[in-house]
């Protein structure tokens, strides 16, 4: 079959157009929007990459205290996109949630690698295309999108 | 949110010996974002983050990006 080139170059367009989504570098997941995924571009790799089992991975003696930790990850936060009482709603949830028996400066860590405690965070999409949103990034977790402050029903 | 969240990982922690320490924490980690884990390797991805209990493990040693 021969195309005319205006045929050739509509048919290249409808082609690009349907690129996948760009991926979220912390979860490996598609990214359902990019306003509140800005600041995904501007992750940092980790100092090091362990791998094997688990014995191979810094031990719980490399582990900071839960303040010093959170103390630590409050600019981020708010570079983030974070006004203050998000910060201090996410420092009493972690509290909060802790209590069901899961360390809080894992809680703060699973935070801090799935949304850098993004109030506002998209909601992101699993490779099998399940969504999944929050601060944890979870799939059947609530997500408020863009909210923060005032406008963020729960943390 | 965090509840959620919390919860969730609640559930991996108990496929994994329902403990604090690294031994149920990291592999409960590899599950949490992967669904599945590769014991030998917890960096294995399985099609999600490879880095992921990499990256978490050095959050919890102060990293901060």
């Amino acid at each position: 079959m021969i195309l005319s080139n205006s045929a050739l170059l509509a048919i290249l367009a409808s082609i690009s157009s349907l690129q996948a989504s760009p991926v979220n570098p912390l979860t490996g997941r598609a990214a359902a929007g990019a306003a509140e995924n800005q600041t995904l571009s501007t992750i940092n790799a980790a100092p090091n990459f362990f791998s094997g089992p688990w014995q191979n991975f810094p031990g719980s003696n490399t582990w900071l205290s839960f303040d010093d930790m959170f103390n630590a990850n409050r600019g981020s936060m708010i570079n983030n996109g974070d006004v203050d009482a998000d910060v201090d709603r996410i420092f009493n949830g972690i509290k909060d949630a802790a209590t069901i028996g899961v360390d809080e400066r894992v809680i703060l860590a699973i935070i801090m690698q799935e949304s850098h405690g993004n109030t506002g965070v998209q909601t992101t999409f699993s490779p099998e295309g399940i969504p999944t949103a929050g601060l944890m990034q979870c799939s059947g977790c609530p997500g408020f999108p863009s909210a923060h402050g005032d406008a963020l029903s729960q943390v | 949110m965090i509840i959620g969240g919390t919860e969730h990982f609640k559930g991996n922690l108990r496929n994994w010996g329902n403990c604090g320490d690294p031994s149920c924490v990291y592999p409960a980690l590899r599950e949490y974002n992967s669904g599945s884990v590769n014991p030998d390797d917890l960096s294995d991805g399985r099609g999600a983050t490879a880095s992921y209990v990499s990256d978490v493990v050095q959050r919890l040693g102060g990293w901060v990006d």
